[in-house]
């Protein structure tokens, strides 16, 4: 290991955390603009690309991420701090996720809220609070 | 009565005339694991502690230590 891996870690760090902000940018647009239309939430290619973006995700929250970098990259960009920092994501989406949920269970007392739109705020909005706090705490 | 780990890492470094990078390296950690260790944002864990201070070529409690609040 030299600097100038150190440094190259670092560098790729600060480029996923951009990532994941842009990311929860996307999501969060994707629920607005998609929101009340059907056919983003029903059987077929559109309603089962929200399904890959959040697995996608979710897989990058838990593993990090740059599955085609070397050991020693991916061990220094997964360090400890990295780690508590995720955890500490993971934990902030579960919350927004839990406040998404009864803000719709509120919600639908006076406009009612489909399923799929439901489902969406919620799994959507967990995933973009986590990914958006991730990046702010690898960017202090 | 609050109990606050501080620490000496960049007063340790600075003698030692390495860089948080230089220091990063031999631990295997990042940068940032090290300036956030510095600034107390980030408590690290028991082996890390260990790490830092065997880096340093120093015992632990050189690096580390508990402050008491009121």
């Amino acid at each position: 290991m030299t600097t100038n891996d150190v440094e190259r870690a670092e560098r790729m760090s600060r480029a996923r955390a951009g990532l994941m902000a842009l990311a929860a940018a996307v999501l969060m647009i994707n629920i607005m603009i998609q929101y009340g239309k059907p056919d983003y939430s029903g059987p077929g290619p559109r309603g089962a690309s929200w399904l890959v973006l959040i697995g996608l995700w979710i897989f990058i929250l838990w593993n990090g991420g740059g599955m085609r970098l070397g050991g020693r990259m991916r061990a220094l960009m997964n360090d400890e701090l990295s780690l508590q920092n995720r955890a500490r994501a993971l934990a902030a989406g579960f919350y927004a996720a839990i406040a998404a949920a009864l803000t719709v269970y509120v919600l639908n007392w006076s406009t009612p809220v489909s399923t799929g739109d439901a489902l969406k705020i919620v799994s959507g909005g967990g995933v973009a609070i986590a990914l958006a706090c991730y990046a702010s705490l690898e960017w202090r | 009565m609050a109990e606050r780990l501080s620490n000496r890492l960049r007063e340790l470094r600075g003698e030692r005339d390495l860089t948080q990078a230089a220091l990063a390296e031999r631990v295997g950690v990042s940068r940032k694991t090290i300036n956030t260790v510095e600034n107390g944002v980030f408590i690290p864990s028991a082996l890390l502690a260990l790490k830092l201070a065997r880096a340093l070529g120093v015992d632990v409690e050189a690096v580390f230590s508990l402050d008491e609040e009121d």
